[in-house]
């Protein structure tokens, strides 16, 4: 079968955009002028850049433009880290926002993906992580509250629960993650710096000490223009 | 309540769940008519549909033009630690040619130009659906006999693993998203434009690449999943 002349624009630009041809901070050339280049009606170049924008290629500008978007960081999906050591080791600066704080029930949900009881004490934490001072991720945390003594008092824009899991010798052993794609509508759009509409990806993950109890529940809505899921597997012989 | 109390609102949510445990629901089922479950959770109309809405976000439930709110059918989920394919998924196979590879499979396959690669591609399934449809490029110096019914029942990792008694010594997965192209959308049974997700898959023997997959799915279908050990 032959490929359809959208895909074939798109594989062009998205090589051009690959090989550094067109290069973050660009503005993509105009509609006339790539339709002429690639010999097509602006209709199937729309369809072409729109599919580049959900790959967190091409990032559009309210008023301003498409623009190329810079390189997004890999999700290291087999390394065992935070969002603050994932963005670390990209030399990029990790900050944390707190939008939201609150001691409560597990309540149904949350005692089950826990393993603990309903009227057990969670502690909620709604964060935007951010690097380099733009939105990576939206994060609802749900920590157990026993395992750390006065976890409601912790500052948790300067401290990682990584940290605090270190400093008070509790051991991670596991942590299983999920990850779906979903189309972001608001107001988690907005705060993400996205069009509502856009895709993003969920990862949600639970956390678990070496004495096989679950310590804390996060979903995180993801820039998909941010972070891109990435597995490295390696096979011992 | 802060400013942010729209986003952190998840009573209501969490009471539906509820309901849903309480009333043994299940994939399929139909929640009450929107009239009546506002009387049940004694809510406004407006804050039930938002928070159905957000449950519909999550992959819990399903609006139906028409019909109703019904709980969603669960995902498929794909454990990207483990690339062999489960029990339960099976393949078909479309198509297998000799092409010649460009561009990113040749870039991929880390090939010269001019290189025959053959090109696989199969239907990925469960008995009840069509998952995902999967693109493999193989090149043909790496192959030197091909099992036709093995494709139809296994990933290919499996095939050239029997076939030169050699180990897979690396592999690389990339998931990202996309929208299904025309081909697409008839082979996986949604429409065209839909959102489907992109797995690239590379793996190695040897340190040498000696597969690229596209293996292409709905995106509101799977669930990638990973269990990480700390060392």
């Amino acid at each position: 079968m032959k490929e359809p002349l959208y895909i074939k624009t798109c594989n062009t630009l998205r090589s051009q955009i690959k090989s550094g041809i067109l290069q973050y901070g660009q503005s993509l050339p105009s509609e006339r002028e790539l339709a002429e280049t690639y010999q097509i009606d602006r209709k199937t170049l729309r369809k072409a850049i729109s599919i580049l924008i959900d790959e967190g290629l091409l990032i559009r500008l309210q008023g301003k433009g498409t623009y190329i978007a810079q390189q997004q960081l890999k999700y290291d999906v087999q390394v065992m880290d935070d969002l603050e050591q994932l963005l670390n080791r990209n030399h990029v600066n990790p900050t944390s926002r707190i939008l939201y704080k609150e001691l409560r029930p597990a309540g149904l949900r949350f005692s089950k993906l826990l393993g603990i009881q309903r009227e057990d004490k969670v502690l909620r934490l709604v964060r935007m992580r951010l690097g380099d001072n733009e939105p990576v991720a939206l994060q609802d945390t749900y920590i157990v509250y026993d395992i750390i003594p006065n976890l409601d008092s912790i500052d948790f824009e300067m401290y990682s629960l990584y940290s605090l899991l270190e400093n008070n010798n509790i051991k991670i052993f596991k942590i299983e993650e999920t990850f779906t794609f979903i189309q972001l509508s608001n107001p988690e759009a907005r705060l993400l710096n996205m069009e509502e509409g856009a895709m993003g990806f969920i990862a949600e993950d639970i956390t678990y000490d070496t004495s096989g109890r679950a310590i804390e529940y996060t979903k995180g809505i993801i820039n998909n223009q941010k972070l891109s899921i990435n597995v490295d597997l390696k096979y011992t012989p | 309540m802060s400013k942010y109390s729209n986003l952190v609102n998840s009573a209501l949510v969490e009471r539906i769940e509820e309901y849903i445990e309480n009333n043994h629901l299940v994939s399929g089922n139909s929640l009450p008519p929107e009239r009546e479950f506002c009387t049940i959770l004694n809510v406004s109309r407006m804050t039930l549909r938002d928070a159905i809405r957000k449950l519909c976000e999550a992959g819990t439930l399903m609006n139906i033009q028409g019909k109703g709110t019904f709980l969603a059918p669960s995902r498929i989920i794909r454990d990207v630690m483990n690339i062999h394919t489960p029990a339960e998924e099976y393949y078909k196979l479309l198509s297998i040619q000799k092409v010649h590879a460009e561009g990113s499979i040749n870039r991929a396959l880390n090939l010269s130009t001019h290189n025959e690669v053959y090109q696989i591609k199969r239907i990925r399934m469960t008995p009840s659906e069509r998952t995902s449809i999967e693109t493999s490029y193989i090149p043909v110096s790496k192959l030197k006999t091909l099992d036709l019914a093995a494709l139809e029942t296994v990933s290919m990792s499996h095939i050239y693993g029997s076939d030169t008694n050699q180990k897979l010594s690396q592999a690389n997965i990339k998931i990202s998203v996309s929208k299904a192209s025309f081909e697409e959308s008839e082979w996986l049974g949604i429409t065209e434009g839909d959102y489907v997700t992109v797995e690239k898959h590379t793996v190695y023997r040897d340190e040498l690449p000696i597969e690229y997959c596209i293996s292409v799915s709905s995106a509101h279908r799977v669930k990638y999943s990973a269990t990480i050990y700390a060392e």
